[in-house]
């Protein structure tokens, strides 16, 4: 992750499941406690 | 699962040059490997294939060398043991030359990983593979401003098709000339080197805007749960209906009658010419015959539901559909104490333990390791048990046959639980990159089908005419009845099946389909069939498994998974026939 990368919530699990993030080109599934941890700030 | 894969140090020839084959996961380092050394290698569309690493001979030009397929890994923290072995070989191996490859259609995380390699000072040469893939995504890259800005050859590739596979080689060689080499502007620390990823992204790279294809929105549906939980039932449904459909279809249609209307009658014809009634008759074509059952059973009872067994597996492999199922199944999983990646293992484990098991390598936790070898090795029947399972029980009661497959899940979940609760350490948060979803290759995925084909054949033959020809000589002798006395009381006091049944536990340890095949001979009641199931689905790992397990974990590990199985079986087993009994005998 670096600054002025684009990112996007692709979807959410029940049960606790994780959610899919697309960075850049790819998509990563990040687990809800990691995710809860992820700040993300708008830069112009 | 493959037998070149080993964990010493490596020794090379003088002259031969060594080579490390390193990058991220999922980039075809498993391709480029096999197309440049000519040996077969597994490869997937997901991460963590390679969770040893492999080595191959290659040449050039006359030249000799020694290529080492290195575990890919995101970074060189060494946080998961395919990492491990990688910084391992980085800091210990004093290669020659490295050669990277990087996903042209990934760059930014790529070079993260590329600028980390150059800190340790030995020549690289960047192979920039999936270039295809890229320029039908929309993305241009300027390799000439890439190799200026990394001070290092890039070779463009397309490694499935041999594209620019030679040129690699040539810059290899051209480099090792070079013993160590200095990197200009490697950054230290983690903040740094993403501000020089950036720069080198904005001066390299440029990305077309375009439409998603239907495959990518297809990829991106399937992670959503409101279509890809529906599609994940479907896909199950229709691997299942592939493999047992299938398999069930080949085996009547052609092989058996080609079996039963030629070979047999041929088989036992010769042999009558050469050996008159008696022991060495009925070991070699009696009721246990070697020369029948030993070609039946391995032929045409299991090798077609092996086959398209990989047909599916190798499809979703390759696709890019497993790391999905994944995505909505972690959730479910993490009550198991495992993460959902696992379900990759678990899946491969319904074709054979062994690999099932080498692959927990890439789960970051011992305690998901032992957790998934763990239930792949109780609950988890193989293809050839599967096979084995729906030639028992397929005509005879597909009731039973369901309830066989509902109990196994159970029996996965409830040693899940409490294989959670008991073993100490904790279970890694989910973090598994998503590949694209793609058609596989197809030249590539006939190969894959075929090579895990011929090493099934391979390894399952041997073994189970050997077995075969043991119980031919232990039924045909007597011995049977003798062995049959010791343990009658579990047989058939606690089990209530018949001592015939003894011969198919006896086999059961070295093949699991051999556990079940036996009781194909024998006249057994629909309760009968189910409490046999049951003992053949839990009893021990073959041989095989249980050499895996000693090899991945302790022998005391190995030990207690051993007789924990063991001990399930009997329990449950038993369990299973005396309340059938007495519900039975209320009725």
């Amino acid at each position: 992750m670096r600054e002025g990368l684009k990112v996007k919530v692709m979807s959410k699990q029940p049960l606790g499941g994780p959610i899919v993030v697309s960075m850049g080109n790819r998509s990563i599934a990040i687990a809800k406690d990691v995710a809860n941890q992820i700040l993300v700030k708008e830069v112009l | 699962m493959s037998c070149h894969t080993q964990e010493a140090h490596i020794h090379t020839k003088s002259g031969q040059l060594k080579i490390l084959l390193m990058g991220n996961p999922n980039v075809g380092k498993s391709v480029v490997f096999s197309k440049l050394t000519g040996m077969d290698v597994i490869a997937s569309n997901y991460t963590g294939t390679a969770v040893t690493f492999t080595k191959g001979n290659i040449k050039f030009q006359g030249n000799e060398g020694v290529l080492i397929d290195v575990p890919g890994t995101y970074s060189l923290e060494a946080t998961s043991l395919a990492e491990e072995v990688a910084v391992n070989m980085l800091q210990n191996e004093n290669a020659d030359v490295i050669i990277c490859v990087l996903d042209a259609t990934n760059l930014e995380r790529n070079l993260n990983f590329a600028l980390q390699l150059q800190q340790y000072n030995t020549p690289i040469v960047f192979a920039l593979n999936l270039t295809d893939v890229a320029a039908r995504q929309g993305i241009k890259i300027d390799i000439d401003k890439l190799s200026k800005e990394l001070g290092a050859p890039v070779v463009p590739t397309v490694a499935i098709r041999n594209i620019g596979l030679r040129d690699i080689l040539k810059e290899a060689w051209k480099l090792s000339e070079e013993k160590s080499i200095e990197y200009n502007g490697v950054p230290d620390n983690q903040d740094e080197r993403w501000q020089r990823v950036g720069r080198i992204i904005e001066n390299v790279q440029q990305v077309e805007h375009r439409h998603p294809t239907f495959l990518e929105k297809l990829g991106d549906a399937l992670m959503t749960p409101l279509a890809g939980i529906p599609a994940a039932i479907l896909v199950l449904i229709l691997s299942l209906g592939v493999v047992v459909g299938g398999g069930k279809a080949i085996r009547s249609l052609l092989l058996l009658p080609i079996l039963n209307g030629y070979y047999v009658p041929f088989i036992t014809n010769l042999v009558s010419g050469f050996v008159s009634d008696g022991l060495i008759y009925n070991v070699l074509v009696g009721e246990y015959g070697m020369l029948i059952k030993g070609i039946e059973w391995p032929f045409a009872l299991i090798l077609p539901y092996v086959f398209l067994f990989y047909i599916v597996l190798s499809f979703l492999e390759d696709s890019g559909y497993l790391p999905r199922l994944a995505v909505l199944v972690d959730g479910v999983l993490q009550r198991i104490g495992i993460q959902g990646g696992n379900i990759v293992p678990m899946i491969m484990g319904y074709g054979c333990a062994v690999p099932a098991i080498l692959g927990t390598r890439a789960a970051t936790t011992l305690k998901e390791r032992i957790i998934v070898a763990s239930v792949v090795s109780l609950a988890v029947p193989c293809v050839a048990q599967t096979g084995a399972f729906i030639a028992l029980l397929g005509d005879r009661s597909v009731f039973v046959l369901l309830l066989v497959y509902f109990i196994s899940l159970l029996g996965i979940f409830i040693g899940g639980m409490v294989l959670n609760k008991m073993l100490p350490g904790k279970t890694d948060p989910i973090l598994l990159e998503i590949p694209n979803l793609l058609m596989p290759d197809r030249q590539s995925y006939i190969k894959k089908i075929l090579i895990r084909t011929k090493h099934f054949m391979v390894e399952a033959e041997i073994p189970m005419l050997l077995g075969v020809g043991f119980a031919a000589l232990v039924a045909e002798t007597g011995a049977l009845n003798v062995v049959g006395t010791y343990i009658e009381p579990i047989i058939e006091g606690w089990l209530g099946l018949p001592r015939e049944a003894t011969i198919g536990l006896i086999l059961g340890i070295i093949r699991r389909e051999l556990a079940v095949l036996p009781l194909l001979e024998l006249d057994l009641t629909t309760l009968q069939l189910l409490v046999a199931s049951v003992v053949a689905l839990f009893y021990l790992p073959c041989l095989s498994v249980l050499g895996v397990l000693i090899k991945e974990f302790k022998v005391s590990t190995a030990l207690i998974i051993g007789g924990s199985t063991f001990v399930a079986a009997f329990l449950l087993g038993g369990f299973i026939n005396q309340v059938g009994s007495l519900i039975a005998s209320l009725l």
